[in-house]
């Protein structure tokens, strides 16, 4: 191998695997430092391995601070807004691609115009609805402003723009209803879409914090992105056994977990979002 | 009714109800209330005009704070963030064995809950126990190098906004790399071996191929970039709370803040149509630019 080679294989890719501690870094340090005693993050020089393991931490924060209940929150809205989503999306998409009425493209392009509609502009009349509807503090007030997204409609639409039409007219010929034909021809061929615009949805909500943080403030309503972030304050100042490493591995670990077990699924569906 | 006109006319009629109820109704009374003083417990709520936009634009300091700490993140988060995404794609899809474990390095702060990250970050960067400037200290101590000082990352007006930038660089940058390293992948692999058999180097194939074929992937990380950077919040809310003295606070945090905190809903709304208006215009400006890129 010559000199010049060398250096274009092997520069690059001593600096990728550089790049890729550095990336890992804050992962493998919140989930060291999780273990550790409060006192033992104040300490100098910093130790790198717990002094001793200890899962105190993480369960004090699960019971004491009220993390088992924002799990629960936030599982059962990250899910059921993802459900929805996945679902209204691929039906609306469907029936604009399949269906001719009146007002068809108008309505169609006014549900893609939404998508250039910044989330958080959307906050303040959000919470103006919400109050007059008295839904402050209630899981409708986390789901219903999230159940359809203009962007899952187009990333459908897109995708059926090569459906094949004659297993459509040979199950119409069967006389399967249009419903049917939707229900067990159409969406299981939609994996694909549904699976990659799930991720998505799945992940935004369950990151989500500003509007958790207006519409639903109670302890027992809050998310854990609201509650993580109203509880992290002063953490390293107090002398408690409240440790914000701790609070963070309960908050991450599901999707980290995830990703680990369905990595290549994941990556896939995130650049299919992106590939327009 | 037909089961079927149900099925059929159920779509338009749920989609335009949603998208009307929770999208047209709510801008139009975001820019409605723009000209008023509003408050939701105010009684003396009254149209001003366009008085809350000469404030934010004329008077208020933290208005023009916002809006320069939020186009700083958003041109280091985007220009950073998109050139290291496209060096470290073309990386990936070239060395071997171990491509997938780098891969899983890179991507894997894409799903880390944001929240989450930032509260680590926040704590890796704290200034006296953080273990980035202690690590650094106990490092330069023990080789007998000069003391790395204790730098005020989130502490200190000029380090927190390239605090923020850092954590935004580190937490979206696996978001680039799967976007681009997979408009590489699909470039078909011959022409690659064609341009080496004619000499052609791996630097010359990068700018003349693998460039002008990832061009629609490039300008989609670029453009979904800036949309979304200008409405950053989490991070500055987690990591620094826009401090101090304000030097890190974001547009987006400054609209949360005047509602609900000052309860200043008409004042709120018009940042927010400003926002709005900023994104719009670089939007068209972006596909104008890529229109004619396309065109050439």
């Amino acid at each position: 191998m010559s000199d010049r080679a060398y250096r274009q294989g092997v520069l690059p890719a001593t600096l990728l695997w550089i790049g890729a501690g550095v990336m890992l870094f804050p992962t493998v340090w919140m989930i060291l430092s999780a273990f550790k005693a409060p006192q033992e993050l104040l300490v100098y020089p910093p130790t790198f391995f717990p002094e001793t393991w200890s899962f105190d931490y993480i369960i004090y924060i699960w019971n004491e601070r009220n993390f088992g209940r924002m799990m629960m929150n936030s599982t059962f809205v990250s899910t059921t807004v993802t459900f929805l989503t996945v679902l209204s999306s691929a039906y609306i998409a469907y029936v604009f691609r399949q269906f001719d009425f009146r007002y068809r493209m108008p309505l169609l392009y006014l549900v893609i115009a939404t998508t250039m509609v910044p989330l958080p502009v959307l906050v303040l009349p959000h919470f103006q609805m919400v109050y007059w509807l008295g839904w402050l503090n209630t899981y409708q007030a986390l789901i219903v402003p999230y159940a359809l997204w203009g962007f899952g409609v187009f990333l459908m639409y897109q995708f059926l723009a090569g459906f094949p039409q004659d297993l459509i007219e040979a199950a119409r010929l069967d006389g399967v209803s249009e419903r049917q034909i939707f229900q067990y021809i159409v969406l299981p061929l939609m994996k694909s879409p549904c699976v990659a615009l799930g991720i998505i949805t799945f992940l935004q909500q369950w990151e989500s914090l500003l509007w958790p943080l207006v519409a639903a403030n109670k302890p027992e309503m809050q998310m854990l992105p609201a509650g993580l972030a109203t509880f992290s304050g002063n953490a390293v100042e107090s002398a408690d056994l409240f440790n914000p490493y701790a609070a963070a591995l309960i908050a991450a670990l599901p999707l980290l977990a995830a990703f680990l077990a369905f990595q290549r699924m994941i990556v896939k569906g995130i650049a299919m979002t992106g590939m327009k | 009714m037909t089961s079927r006109t149900i099925f059929i006319y159920g779509a338009p009629i749920v989609a335009g109800a949603f998208f009307l109820i929770w999208y047209i109704l709510p801008i139009g009374w975001v820019v409605a209330i723009s000209f008023w003083d509003y408050s939701p417990i105010g009684r003396n709520n009254a149209p001003v005009g366009l008085e809350n936009y000469r404030e934010a634009l004329t008077q208020d300091h933290v208005f023009w704070a916002a809006t320069r700490n939020t186009a700083y993140f958003t041109f280091g988060n985007v220009v950073l963030g998109t050139l290291l995404a496209l060096v470290i794609a073309n990386a990936l899809s070239r060395t071997g064995a171990f491509t997938r474990l780098a891969e899983t390095a890179y991507v894997m702060p894409t799903l880390f809950s944001v929240v989450a990250a930032a509260v680590v970050w926040e704590e890796i960067f704290q200034p006296r126990f953080g273990i980035l400037n202690n690590g650094l200290y106990f490092i330069t101590d023990t080789l007998g190098l000069p003391p790395f000082p204790e730098i005020g990352w989130t502490t200190t007006t000029e380090w927190s906004m390239p605090t923020v930038i850092l954590f935004g660089l580190w937490k979206f940058l696996g978001l680039r790399i799967i976007i681009l390293l997979a408009a590489i992948e699909a470039v078909p692999r011959d022409l690659y071996e064609a341009a080496s058999l004619d000499g052609v180097t791996r630097r010359q194939q990068f700018f003349h191929i693998t460039i002008p074929l990832i061009k629609p992937a490039l300008w989609f990380v670029v453009i979904a970039g800036i949309i979304n950077s200008f409405q950053v919040f989490e991070p500055m809310y987690v990591i620094t709370d826009g401090g101090p003295l304000r030097s890190s606070i974001s547009i987006v945090m400054l609209v949360a803040e005047t509602a609900f905190e000052r309860q200043r809903f008409g004042y709120s709304a018009a940042i927010s149509v400003i926002l709005f208006a900023i994104i719009l215009a670089f939007t068209a400006v972006l596909f104008w630019l890529r229109g004619r890129s396309e065109a050439k």
